[in-house]
Parts: C-alpha cells; structure tokens; sequence
C-alpha cells in the first residue's frame, strides 16, 4: 500500500465495532415507541387468485385489536424500481402465494397472530403458471393484465404486454453465425439456477408513525433510505418529503431489504389508528414474503478456434422474477451486458427475458443476475477447455478482459485487474504444480459485475465548534464497513484521524440523497461525494484560517487537526479554533457539499445493446476452490478456497477481506446447500432447520487476495467488491468436481443426490461396450 | 410469536407425585425435561398440551452409573451433552458419545436429555441407533410400579413409544458387554452439525481382531422407517464370519433392502436407501479398524 496515505488503505477498525460486538447498536427489531402497536399481515394462500370477499369483522371484535388495514385502504400506488408494477397489498387478485391481503394491528404481537386466524378470505382461483420458460408460452396464464399502464424508465424497460415478459432485452455484436462457422469447436449447454432467500440475521423489520401533520415517519433496517421513501411516497400517493426515513442499524440485508416491504401496511395501519405501528417479520415470513434470488434458465452457445481464442457466443437468459419485479427488470438489463464473461468475444448475440411466475418475487440478491450467469459463462469455458483439451486457466488467460479491451458492448474497458486475480489464485493454489489425487479437484473460475448506472448519492461534511467532523450521507451499513470506508476518506482529505470523524445515521430529513446500499457502489459512489464535500470543506477552512493566520489559504495545510503555515508549524491555529470562530463569532458555519455525478454514461441501444459506457464501472474477480468427492455417496467436502477481487484501491484492506470471505461461504452455500423447494408456489421448507445454510463447521477458512487495478473515478481509485465477493462460487465448485471425479453439473444446487446420479451414470456408460 | 394458552406447569418431587398428577389431570398433558423438543412443538407447531409436568425436581434421574456385572444405567435426565464426555461412556461405548455429539449444537445438548431424545421417538433420533445396536431396555415407572422393556419394544411409531400417559421413562439400562466389543455411528447429512440425519447407521460387534469374526453382531438404522430399527438380515450375514470388505458391502445392501425409508423434502428414498448401504458398509468397517481416532477428528470440528 502506497505510504503516501495516512487514514485511506490502512485496516483500521470499525468506528461501530464496539457498538455492534456488544450488542448495544440499535437495529431494527430493537426498535421501541410510546404507545405502539403491533402489527401482523394476512397472506395469501392462492398462487393466483381473485380475491372476492374478505371477512374481517370478528377479528375487530377480538379484544386488544385496534385496526385493520386491506387493499380497500390502500391508495394504489404502484412502486418499484426501473419498473412500477407492484401495490402494497393486494387489490383485486393475488400473484402468489404469501402477498399481502390486509393487516392487522393490536396491542401486542401475540393478539394481532390470534387476529389472523379470525380474518377470512374467499378466493376465486385463476390458472397459475410456474416455470418461467412456461409463462413465456402463448396461451400461459397473464400475470399481469394491466402491464400496458405499467410505469417505467426510459432506456431500461421492454416490457411485452399481453405476455408475461416484463423485460425483454439483447445485445448485439458482429455476426455470431460467420463466428461459428470458422469456430473448430462449439459447444452448447442449458444452465439452470435455483432460487435462494438472503437469510440476514434480522429480518425485515420496521415502526411507521403516522404524524399528526400528514407526514410520516419510519424507522427501518432498510439498506436504502432514499428509495425506501420513493417507493412509499408513491404508494401512498403523497409528497416524497412527506416521508421521513430514519435508518437503523442493518443486521445483514444482501439486497433483500433494498425495497418498500412491511413498511406500506405498517403505514396505513398507523394512518388509520394515528399510533405508532411496529412490524417484524417472522423467519417464514422471509420466506414466504420477502425477495429471493432470481432462479434461471440459460442457454448458451460458445464457439473458438483451435488455439482457443473466442469467436462466437450466443445466448438466451431466462429469470424468472415471481409475481413483481422487484428489480429484475435491472437484474436483466445488467448481465444481458456481459453475459460471455471478462472475455474478449467479437461476436455475441445476447436474448435476455425476465419473466413473471406465480410465486414470491425474485429481487437483488447480492450479486445481482451474475450468479446465475457465470454460472453459464464459466461452464461454458470450462466445457471448451474439456473440448479443446486446453488448461482451464490457460483459455482464461487467453481471452480475458485486461486494460484497454473492447467489451461487448462496445465499451473500452478501463481497471481492468481480471489477469491478475486469475494470476493470483492460481498461485494460491499451486495451480500448475498441484498434484492429481484420486477424489480430489480444484476449479478456477473468474467472473466480473457491473455496477449499474443512474444512481446518485451526495454527502454533507461539517465542522463543528470542537474542531471535529461530522459526516453526514445516507449510505447504509450493513455490517460492510462503509462508515468506517467513508470517515477514512473524510479524514484522509482534510488531514484529520479517523477518530475525529463521527458519522451520522441516514435520515431523509437531513442526511443527503443517496441511490443506498446496493450494486457494491457505496464505496465508489459515496465515497466519491465524500472525498469532494470534504475537499469543499478543507477549502473553506484553509480560507478562514488564512484570515485567522494572516496568510494565503495556498500556504497553509492541515495535518492532525492543526492548520498551519507550510514550513512554520508554529504559525497554526487548530480545527477547534476554527470551528469557532466560523460558527460562533463569524456567522459562517462551514459546510462542505459534495456529489458524485455519471456524467460519462450512455444508456445502451435499446435494438443492439451497444454502448460506449454502460455502467460506472466493472469489478473482476476470480476464485478457486479445492474439493474432495466421495464418490459412494456424492458428498463434496470443501477442502480450500481463494478468492481473488480487483477492487481498485483496497481503502480498508481487513473490511474487504472480510466481505471476500463471508460472500465466498454464501457463494458456497447457493452451490452446496441452500435451496427454497416449491410445489406449486409454495415454499416447502421455510424454515432453517429444513433450508440449510451453512454454518462455522461447513467450510474451510477463505484466503482473500486482493487486487488493486485503480480507477480513475474511484475515491483514490476505490471500486466496491460486495457482491464480487460471492458470485463465482457454485461454478468453481462444479469444476473442481469435474476435475475430481468427471461429472460436470449444470442444475444448481449441487446435492449430494446428484453428484452420486451423476458418478453413477456415468460409471454405467463407461460400462457400455463400445 | 403465536400466543401459547395458558399452560399449568407443576413440578413434582417425586415420580410417583407425577405420575398422580397425570393421572389425576387426565390425558393431553406433557411431561418436560430438557424442553428442546416440546418447547419447539408448543411454539412452532400450534401444538397445545393441557398441562407440563417438569420432571426436573425430581432426584434421582439423572447420571451414569457403572453396574457391578459391567452394565450402565443412565438416567433418563442425563443431558447428551453429559453422554457425550463422559468419561466411562468414552471409554467402554465411544460411538455411543459420538451418536450424542451428533445432536444439534453444544447448547442444544446442554439441555437436551437422553430420556427425551427416546420418549420423543423421532425416527431420526440420533441416539437411538446406538442404544439398539447396545441392546439397551428400557426402565419406565407407572403407578404401580416399574417395567423394563427391549429399547426395540419402546417404539412404536413417529412420535409414539409404548408408555401411557402417566409412565415416566427412568432409565436406559445397557447390559453388560463383552471387553471386545466394538462399534460405531455414522449420521449422514449434508451439513456438518444443526441437522437432521438423512439416514443413520449404528453396529457393534463382538470383535476377534486377529480372526477378524465377529460375533453378535448388532446393526440399527435411523430414519429409514418409522422407528428405529435393527436390520436383522444383515446382521445374520455377519454373524460367525470373518469380515471382509466384500462381506461388509453385502451387509450393506441387505440392510438397504430391509429399511423402508421415505422420500421427502430432504432426501429420495432411493437415496437415503443407498446411504443406507454405503454407510453401514463404512460403520462396520471403522468399526473394525478400531478407529477412534476418525471421530475424535470429526468431533473436534463440532466445536
Ligand atoms: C436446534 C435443534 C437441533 C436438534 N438437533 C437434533 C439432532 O441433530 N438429532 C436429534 O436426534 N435430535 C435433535 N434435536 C431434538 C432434541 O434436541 C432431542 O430429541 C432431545 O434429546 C430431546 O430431549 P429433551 O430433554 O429436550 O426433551 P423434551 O423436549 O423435554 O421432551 C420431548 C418429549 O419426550 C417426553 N419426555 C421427555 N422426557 C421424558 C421422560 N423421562 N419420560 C417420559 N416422557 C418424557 C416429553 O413429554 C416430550 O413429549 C434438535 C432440537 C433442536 C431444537
């Protein structure tokens, strides 16, 4: 790490440790008002449904119960993220099994469940659709009626009325036909996805106050304020600034908690009884009525030369979103993008759908679509490699992205650190040395994210009477460490220590816009506004302290909190005496402002998908996995993994390897273990016990290595690695298992069942004469 | 949170004073002890008992003793975790400390009871395979005095066991063993602690290592039907002869055939059939081996 940093680059601790180790921050579920009440919902018990009549009589008479809320009281306003297409609670009909029907408020939690036993609801049942390559059929059943009324934004949206497809997009390059045709091999394959729940250790959790003024105020582990309060606002049909959202802390939300959620009818239940209202979900209400991880079909087609260079790839992208977007209209624009992989391929002809379903949305799930799409891409390297009879790591290589590449899409790549994360896992690994031993493999994969545009955020930085700075922004931390990142930039541009910055919670009242905690780009982002609000305030001081020095503001610099003359240490004065005299006696409190703005972006063609700068920028990473098989019962025991992420400049080295090695063991859990199990819509296990995620026991200790391949946007050229950090897991271990024992798996999750078919079959087939 | 009903909770000191209590009450009542099962059920499981007896007031239920002829009694409130380390059970039946290492989490097992992993009769209760494959019996306490029934007799069903009501499971009493006595547990699932075997597999035999015979051959299987239970086919495949890795394979697929497992969210049947097979090949081969080095090893990671 570079000396010429004193606060940035440095792995130093959390300004929250303390607080979070010890249990005394404030989360969501912490929360406690005066006077509140408790609030439980009705869900549906249809897949697809008209909801004729709902009785809700007796349980108003049930003592204790204060109110109850239906999608009679519900303003209507549709919400969502590129796409509006989603009510609080249902109007009309239900899409799936667990949707909102009405709400129940009481003065505890135990009345308001006894409640929902007393609320009945006559259905019509519709015909219901639950396989997304089905509902993009003719003839499938309609989700969605009014899907031609459906808001949305320009430039991401291609819905297809009528149908179920609520987005339908491609990409563009050269002539994939000719690329095939001088191809010396093609290989092609179907890659199936599942879909997994986050499983933060809070669950979604919130109290919603009704003001006496017509506003309303909530408190809420979301992870992104801003839009938490968008999404509200437009439900309820009222003024965004009439909703005021004060964030707690977040125990954990992996995209889950990006979105309007138990907010809404929270918020009608406390308009109606002008209480506070709280609402918690229960872990099967996680299940049954949050977002999942966007399960997908993937066809794809990849075509090169002898030598192994690319020359075609060809690919069709199916996710099925569930009954709302909930994002997967952004899913879908996103990895429609880059949907070969970091590689270099001239020829690309890209469909991508998003596609309703009767069952519980699909939203972010940290990664964000390339899960399930590296998923394919990887396969398929690893499938030409086997073809080619090349070294994996060597037809990487050969094609990857690397500083200066044309992208698909037609963008000149710019931080480009993929060679070098492939370089170094293989190394960690031993890779080419590493000896063959009987049930032992390893994979080595890489894969890269983008982080999506038209996002905002900016960031207010002031200096108090003591000299100290407060911070101010709406980025969320979750556990990340994006307090910690920022006051580290705060501090390393206006000369401070890290101790003398205090950072303040989000709250939409005060704290300025921001696009939240979400697509790994708070660090970049934020930290961008922060590094500008804080140059802006380093100005301001250096010009009053010039008046207070009598010298010129370019002769002076701040260092520990003391402005001085250069080469005069002892002409100063310190930050506590300015902060002072600007607020006390000069009337002229010092304020710095700053923002981060995409000035460069140019939204994709919507024919080609062609675009010179479609995201902000792109992450790189590549990871390896050692696995043992036992081939008599399937089982795959992880014996080592490395994961490798070019995170453009490492601003707290120990936060980013502790991202890189809690989202390896979730990559390890969607590939392993964790699977939500449905029988016509329904969850079948949501419960822990019977969806397994992993625990301490289940994988080895993570290697992180990080790569710095700075960013000329970047805050000191700081990239994000969040979600980087759990994407290329399931496919790495698919190829450590083909290296082991031969079989190659394309149907997540990879149980012990079909490692144990897979072994058998093939067994049989060597069998085969001939 | 559902709201449970109220629920009258007592706490006899005696197990005759319980035992009165039940009878007295009439039916749909609980008996308690570590809670681990019944708290969950009452919980999560809308299930609604119309009263709890605590039996942990009671002296007397808990703890292993080390009989005179060899045998070992251990008390029904003994938590697994006290079976786990102890160092008598360690010493004379190491796969039965390593059956109740396989529940849950240390802190299940600090409250979870040996008596209630039984009573509970679950067919994937872990520790049931290795008591079977002991041939332990039962010693249960009624109104009019105690009976002591074959561990194999006590169940009767998912969740059913051969006591009434007012009976109280006192003991487990294990017979005394021949000094070459081995064996061991294997709990197949796909997640290293926190879960529910897809299947289990417990043997124990009488071992001549020089030989290699084996006699008295025990072989109990766990959730692959609705009790635990011994395959008795594969255990007259061993008896008397010299295990070999071939013997134990076939051992494994007649143990296969005699189970009835079902297929549900976790597992196929035909799955857990061919665990069935593989496994209970693997346990009487370790147990052969002599390897207690192997669950030292895997016990190490539970921690
Ligand atoms: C998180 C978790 C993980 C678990 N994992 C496992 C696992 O991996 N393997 C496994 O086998 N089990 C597991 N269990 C289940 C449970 O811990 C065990 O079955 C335990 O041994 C039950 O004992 P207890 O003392 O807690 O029983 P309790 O819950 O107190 O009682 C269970 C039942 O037995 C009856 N009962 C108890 N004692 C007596 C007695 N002396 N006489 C008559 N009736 C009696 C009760 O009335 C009740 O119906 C798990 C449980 C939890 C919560």
């Amino acid at each position: 790490m570079s000396a010429e940093f004193t606060v940035v680059g440095k792995s130093l601790k959390r300004v929250d440790g303390v607080a979070r180790a010890t249990g005394r921050i404030t989360y969501g579920v912490d929360m406690k008002l005066p006077g509140m009440l408790h609030a439980k919902i009705v869900r549906s018990e249809q897949p697809h449904a008209r909801v004729v009549r709902i009785d809700y009589a007796p349980a108003l008479r049930l003592p204790g119960v204060k109110a109850v809320v239906t999608g009679a009281d519900d303003p209507g306003g549709l919400f969502g993220s590129r796409m509006s297409d989603q009510p609080m609670m249902a109007h009309e009909k239900v899409r799936y099994i667990g949707e909102p029907i009405a709400a129940v408020a009481a003065v505890d939690e135990e009345t308001a469940e006894e409640a929902l036993g007393l609320i009945s609801v006559e259905y019509e049942p519709l015909p219901a659709v639950f396989d997304p390559c089905e509902a993009m059929q003719p003839g499938a059943p309609i989700i969605h009626e009014r899907m031609h009324e459906y808001k949305y934004w320009e430039g991401w949206c291609n819905p297809r009325p009528g149908t179920n497809i609520i987005n339908a997009l491609v990409l563009r390059k050269g002539d994939v036909e000719r690329g095939f045709a001088e191809a010396a091999v093609v290989v092609e394959n179907t890659y199936r996805t599942h879909a997994i729940q986050h499983v933060s250790m809070e669950p979604h959790a919130c109290v919603v106050q009704a003001e006496t003024d017509g506003r309303v105020t909530v408190w809420s582990c979301t992870q992104a304020p801003y839009l938490l309060r968008g999404s509200l606002a437009a439900a309820l049909r009222i003024p965004a600034s009439k909703v005021r959202v004060i964030a707690t802390a977040v125990g954990g939300g992996y995209g889950g908690k990006v979105r309007l959620k138990l907010e809404g009818p929270a918020a009608l239940l406390s308009m109606k009884t002008g209480r506070p209202v709280k609402m918690v979900y229960t872990r099967t209400e996680e299940f049954i009525g949050a977002v999942t991880r966007h399960p997908s079909v993937i066809r794809m087609t990849t075509g090169a030369r002898r030598d192994g260079t690319l020359l075609a790839c060809r690919a069709e992208v199916i996710l099925d979103t569930g009954a709302y977007c909930e994002a997967g209209e952004v899913v879908l624009w996103e990895v429609v993008q880059a949907t070969p992989g970091p590689y270099v391929v001239p020829n690309v002809w890209v469909d991508g759908y998003c596609v309703y379903t009767n069952r519980v949305s699909a939203g972010p799930c940290r990664g964000f679509g390339w899960p399930q799409v590296t998923w394919a891409s990887e396969g398929q390297m690893d499938a030409l490699a086997r073809e080619l009879k090349m070294d994996p790591l060597e037809i990487r290589l050969k094609n990857a992205f690397e500083e200066g590449s044309i992208s698909a899409s037609g963008e000149v790549l710019h931080s480009v650190g993929f060679k070098e994360c492939l370089q170094r896992v293989a190394e960690a690994v031993d890779w080419h040395k590493r000896e063959r031993r009987p049930g032992r493999g390893i994979g080595l994969i890489g894969f890269t994210k983008m982080s999506m545009p038209q996002t905002a955020s900016a960031a207010f930085v002031k200096l108090n009477e003591d000299g100290r700075i407060g911070l101010m922004t709406s980025a969320v931390d979750l556990g990340q460490g994006i307090s910690t990142a920022l006051a580290q930039i705060a501090a390393e541009e206006i000369g401070v220590t890290l101790e003398a910055v205090e950072v303040a919670a989000a709250d939409t009242d005060t704290t300025p816009f921001d696009s939240g905690a979400i697509s790994s780009r708070q660090t970049f982002h934020v930290g961008n506004a922060v590094k500008r609000a804080a140059g802006d305030l380093k100005q301001q001081v250096l010009a009053a302290a010039a008046t207070m020095l009598e010298a010129r503001p370019e002769d002076l610099e701040i260092r520990q909190g003391r402005v001085s003359v250069r080469g005069v240490p002892d002409k100063s004065v310190t930050l506590a005496q300015v902060g002072t005299a600007t607020q006390i006696r000069l009337g002229q409190p010092i304020l710095g402002r700053g923002a981060h703005l995409e000035e460069d972006i140019v939204m994709p063609d919507m024919a080609t998908g062609q675009s010179p700068k479609p995201a902000p920028y792109w992450k790189y990473a590549a990871q390896a996995v050692e696995v043992e098989v036992d081939s008599e019962t399937g089982k795959v025991v992880v014996q080592k993994m490395v994961s490798a992420h070019d995170c453009g400049r490492a601003i707290n080295p120990l936060s980013i390897e502790g991202q890189v090695q809690g989202g390896a063991v979730m990559g390890l859990g969607f590939a392993l273990m964790e699977e939500m199990i449905f029988d016509e819509g329904r969850v079948v296990n949501p419960n822990l016990m019977d969806y397994r995620v992993p625990t301490s026991t289940d994988f080895p200790d993570v290697e992180a290595v990080i790569v710095e391949a700075p960013h000329r946007d970047g805050p000191f050229g700081a990239k994000g690695v969040g979600e980087t950090s759990t994407i290329g897991a399931a496919a790495a271990v698919r190829s450590a298992i083909a290296d082991a024992v031969g079989v190659t798996i394309n149907e997540l999750p990879i149980t012990c069942e079909k490692v144990l078919d897979a072994i058998e079959a093939r067994t049989k087939e060597q069998k085969l004469p001939g | 949170m559902r709201r449970p009903e109220p629920l009258e909770i007592f706490q006899p000191t005696s197990i005759r004073e319980a035992g009165a209590l039940v009878k007295e009450k009439g039916p749909g009542g609980r008996f308690l002890a570590g809670g681990t099962d019944l708290v969950i059920a009452v919980k999560e499981k809308s299930f609604s008992p119309k009263y709890v007896v605590d039996l942990k007031r009671i002296p007397g239920l808990s703890g292993i003793r080390e009989e005179a002829d060899g045998g070992l009694k251990i008390g029904s409130l003994t938590t697994l975790r006290e079976v786990e380390i102890s160092p008598i059970i360690l010493k004379r039946f190491p796969f039965l400390a390593q059956s109740a290492a396989e529940v849950g989490s240390v802190q299940i097992r600090n409250r979870a009871t040996i008596g209630g992993n039984m009573a509970n009769a679950t067919p994937s209760a872990d520790v049931a395979p290795a008591l079977l494959a002991l041939e332990a019996r039962a010693r249960i306490a009624g109104l009019n005095g105690e009976r002591v029934v074959e561990l194999e007799q006590f169940f009767r069903g998912p969740g059913q066991t051969v006591m009434a009501p007012e009976e109280i499971l006192t003991e487990i009493i294990i017979p005394p063993a021949n000094p070459s006595l081995v064996g061991e547990y294997i709990k197949f699932s796909p997640r290293e602690m926190m879960d529910l075997a897809y299947i289990g597999v417990a043997v124990a035999f009488v071992f001549n290592a020089s030989q290699k015979l084996c006699e008295k051959v025990r072989i109990a299987l766990g959730a692959v039907s609705p009790t635990p239970m011994r395959a008795r086919g594969a255990e007259s495949l061993l008896e008397g002869q010299v295990l070999t890795e071939e013997l134990a394979e076939k051992a494994g697929a007649e143990a296969a055939r005699e189970c009835k497992p079902i297929s549900d969210v976790r597992s196929s049947a035909d799955y857990r059939r061919d665990m069935v097979r593989v496994n209970t090949k693997r346990a009487l081969l370790n147990a052969a081996a002599q390897r207690p080095g192997k669950w030292t090893e895997r016990r190490d990671r539970r921690y």
